[in-house]
């Protein structure tokens, strides 16, 4: 308590003139809210129901072990976010289905990007690789 | 750390002549102290919340617009708690929406700070990501700077205290006790486990049990901050003024937070009334907790 004593003419002049610091925060806080705000508010009038699309890329394909890893990014381009993503990785020889692999993505938000893998026991670098996004569930 | 009394007064003296001198300096320094607890009390105040999934889910993809009134609500909260709670009786509404500003810069900063960390957001996030991260963390975060601002600081414990704001500074405390606790429990998947898994009979002992609660709370077991009913006011009387006004908006408050979580959508209005009450208990819990604490 003695030492509260103390502190306080300081305490009290932080309160009488308003000091620089509290200035810069303050400012900040309000471009911050604004800027949240305004960005919100232009996302939630534009491009609140494009169906989600998904497109998947081949990032990279290593080895695992005695398997191979297919590192995929996934991304969707519409502005809904998809909850439960199921896709699935085809090897083809030809027409012939040589392998399947599925993954399941729990999230992946409108134009937005995730990344993820598929394992196969073939080499997919002599086969083709064919990625299919299978089904969603709206969050 | 014993010091006697004339020690004490001693550095009051050579601090007052200092602090004369280079008057804005040490203003600059006490409020950067000011500063630095109120990162404390944000973290304290948004930790669990940060360190829960679905908040992260839900600031990617809740209803955007839903987002922006949930930040708009909150905002003449924030106003309300640092004109309520300024330690100095002269703060004006200037000042008190200068240190909702601070606090909601002071928030958002922590948190995104603490969510790149946690690799929540990162620079493969989108802004979307980024920004309806931060913006849902924040309001839990700016409740705790701004209490910890004004009310945990060492000048909160002068005696010179908060103003006397009446009646409606206890409903507007009650509020936003209501909204914190809330904001913690409205995300989490349990909410509607629990509504589901309730009978009506459940539901109607579970508003019994809060309200007895909220009650018990502020004017019987002796908590530090009780209130002392004023001899003309019957029992009733304060029962239904605060702690029944003050459960309606706990609830209202419940029912805002989970429609704006999307919590309601596509339910039917039984499941609704069930998932609003088992919300409305932490919510009331808070809204009793703010008036003794606050």
């Amino acid at each position: 308590m003695a030492t509260a004593q103390a502190k306080r003419p300081a305490a009290r002049r932080a309160q009488a003139s308003t000091p620089l610091i509290e200035w810069i925060l303050g400012g900040i806080g309000v471009g911050l809210l604004l800027a949240c705000i305004a960005f919100l508010v232009h996302e939630g009038l534009t491009d609140g129901e494009q169906p989600g699309a998904i497109t998947a890329s081949v990032v990279d394909i290593r080895p695992a072990g005695d398997q191979h890893v297919v590192l995929v990014r996934i991304h969707n381009s519409g502005s809904q976010t998809l909850s439960n993503v199921r896709v699935s990785a085809y090897l083809l020889d030809g027409d012939r289905e040589v392998e399947r692999a599925t993954t399941m993505l729990d999230y992946v938000p409108g134009k937005s990007t995730e990344e993820g893998g598929f394992y196969f026991q073939h080499d997919p670098r002599e086969l083709r690789i064919e990625i299919r996004p299978e089904g969603f569930q709206k969050p | 750390m014993v010091h006697t009394a004339t020690e004490l007064k001693g550095s009051m003296h050579v601090r007052s002549a200092v602090s004369t001198r280079t008057h804005s300096w040490d203003a600059e320094r006490a409020y950067a102290v000011c500063v630095a607890r109120a990162f404390g009390g944000a973290l304290l105040f948004s930790l669990p919340m940060l360190m829960t999934m679905e908040m992260w889910e839900l600031g990617v993809h809740m209803d955007r617009l839903r987002l922006v009134l949930l930040l708009v609500f909150m905002f003449p909260l924030l106003v309300g708690l640092a004109f309520y709670l300024g330690f100095e009786s002269s703060t004006t509404l200037l000042d008190a929406v200068l240190d909702a500003f601070v606090a909601v810069a002071i928030a958002a900063l922590l948190t995104a700070t603490i969510l790149i960390v946690f690799g929540a957001l990162g620079p493969e996030h989108t802004a979307r990501e980024w920004i309806g991260r931060v913006s849902l963390q924040t309001i839990a975060g700016s409740i705790g700077a701004l209490l910890a601002q004004s009310q945990f600081g060492r000048a909160a414990y002068e005696g010179e205290g908060r103003r006397q704001g009446g009646d409606f500074a206890e409903y507007f405390f009650m509020a936003a006790g209501a909204l914190f606790l809330s904001t913690n429990v409205a995300p989490t998947e349990e909410v509607e486990l629990i509504a589901h898994m309730m009978t009506p009979w459940n539901g109607l002992a579970l508003v019994f049990i809060s309200l007895l609660l909220m009650h018990a709370f502020v004017y019987a077991v002796d908590f530090k901050g009780q209130h002392e009913r004023a001899e003309h006011v019957t029992f009733v009387g304060e029962f239904v003024r605060f702690t029944v006004l003050g459960y309606v908006l706990a609830i209202a408050i419940s029912a805002f937070m989970c429609w704006c979580f999307g919590r309601f959508d596509g339910v039917a209005p039984g499941e609704i009334l069930n998932i609003t009450i088992v919300l409305g208990f932490p919510a009331a819990i808070g809204a009793a907790a703010a008036r003794l604490v606050l």
